[in-house]
């Protein structure tokens, strides 16, 4: 499984991108709205696509790694998700904000994916905080309550932890959850992307923070 | 108002906003409601902390080849939008045809018994064809049972012509392969000495389920795609009845 890259990383920036994009044109859409640089893919522009993979590409790739807690995955499932975006934008309408349409894809990715290792039972069969929902499928490893002498060490494994934690929630808990606590969304953003509503998106996401909760209790 | 008021404005109060003043001076004097705040406040510290995971540096190349491979998979819309309403019926007329594939294959047989002496070569009931079809056959189901064949010369096969009754030269896709030795086409002898466990795969009509061995027949375990089958034995085999000739241990 391949390293996470993270922000720090050189990354392609969008002048770097390889879809044709003339470099100084390129720039100077920088301020074009989503929906404008969507409308101008649909008429076979495929520079203001570039922009629009270039604007979303580390958040959604972040999205989904942390719905799956699988960098290789995360990045296959970005990929289709901008595949998806790209062949259905000739059907795109403009009732949502671009951003919410965009994690609505990855949501469904994500969570299919995490169904089909669900049937596949890749993870763990021992049960280990498995929820009364009875959909919680990965094993958690509680943390190592050690005293560990090196701060770096102590954020890295806290981390770790919480990362893992969150791969432990069920899906109908972790998706507005990373939403909420990872990408930092708006209840009602969340709820449009989430197709519910804002109560019921609070409900799962003060649940998915109550199981946190416990299963970091080491860490408060 | 209760603590759950608080805490659920604790809670769930947008980024951009602060705390009511009477929640403020609530939670001063509130051990419960202070320790779910500052609950929450780690928790949110530990998620937030979390590092923020990028794109790798040739996602875009990746994503451009990934999009010219699905403009080329891509039929016309036409087209796709009626592959899309019909891939239903496509599936389920599959699985209806591997039922019925299914159901073929394992049936039972139904052959008449008459012709069931299998002890000479001539009263094999065998017509002058290549292939083996399980109407060559009579009814016999079992598969065979034959310690007493362990006794029996494993040393050289011999292939006889059932209607000259001659030694033929075996066709060299007679026996297409074996797990044990090799191919043993042309010579009419085959290089493995069959005791035990031996598994071999034969060419037979498609829909045939049957060969005699040892002069028993011996359903098929398998037959797959054209012309072959494997049959798997684990018991000592001293004669493979097959088309129009014979092997004899």
């Amino acid at each position: 499984m391949s390293q996470p890259a993270l922000m720090s990383s050189p990354l392609s920036s969008f002048e770097e991108l390889r879809f044709g994009a003339a470099r100084a044109p390129a720039l100077a859409r920088d301020e074009t709205t989503d929906h404008a640089l969507l409308e101008a893919t649909r008429d076979g522009d495929e520079d203001a696509f570039a922009i629009l993979v270039g604007r979303y590409r580390n958040q959604i790739t972040n999205y989904i790694y942390r719905m799956l807690n699988d960098y290789d995955e995360a990045v296959d499932l970005a990929q289709e998700t901008f595949v998806r975006v790209f062949g259905a934008a000739d059907r795109y309408q403009t009732n949502f904000a671009f951003s919410t349409y965009i994690y609505r894809i990855a949501t469904n990715l994500a969570i299919s994916e995490l169904r089909k290792r669900k049937r596949r039972k890749l993870f763990s069969l021992t049960g280990l905080f498995q929820s009364k929902d009875g959909d919680l499928d990965v094993e958690f490893n509680p943390p190592d309550e050690r005293p560990l002498i090196d701060v770096a060490m102590v954020d890295e494994e806290r981390r770790s932890a919480v990362s893992r934690a969150i791969s432990t929630l069920p899906e109908k808990y972790r998706a507005p959850l990373v939403l909420r606590d990872v990408e930092g969304k708006a209840y009602e953003e969340i709820a449009q992307i989430l197709d519910m509503n804002e109560g019921t998106v609070k409900s799962r996401i003060s649940r998915a923070r109550g199981l946190l909760k416990d299963k970091l209790k080491a860490y408060f | 108002m209760s603590c759950k008021h608080y805490q659920r404005e604790i809670e769930h109060i947008e980024f951009t906003q602060k705390l009511s003043e009477e929640t403020e001076s609530h939670i001063e004097s509130c051990a419960s409601c202070q320790t779910f705040k500052s609950e929450h406040d780690s928790l949110r510290y530990m998620i937030g902390d979390l590092e923020k995971v990028a794109a790798p540096a040739n996602f875009d190349t990746r994503l451009r080849a990934r999009l010219a491979q699905s403009k080329q998979q891509r039929p016309n819309g036409f087209i796709f939008l009626q592959a899309n309403l019909l891939r239903p019926a496509l599936s389920v007329s599959l699985v209806l045809a591997l039922i019925l594939v299914g159901f073929l294959l394992i049936r039972p047989f139904t052959f008449s018994n008459q012709n069931q002496t299998l002890n000479g070569l001539t009263d094999l009931p065998f017509p002058n064809s290549d292939w083996i079809d399980e109407d060559d056959f009579p009814q016999q189901k079992e598969i065979i049972q034959n310690d007493k064949d362990k006794e029996v010369a494993k040393d050289k096969v011999r292939f006889v012509d059932l209607n000259t009754k001659q030694n033929v030269k075996p066709r060299r896709e007679t026996i297409l392969h074996n797990e044990i030795g090799q191919n043993p086409a042309g010579n009419g002898q085959l290089p493995f000495g069959i005791d035990n466990e031996a598994s071999i795969t034969i060419p037979v009509r498609t829909g045939s389920r049957s060969l005699v061995i040892n002069d028993k027949r011996v359903a098929l375990r398998s037959v797959t795609f054209g012309s072959q089958a494997i049959i798997e034995g684990n018991h000592p085999v001293r004669s493979i009845y097959a088309s129009n000739t014979e092997r004899v241990w």
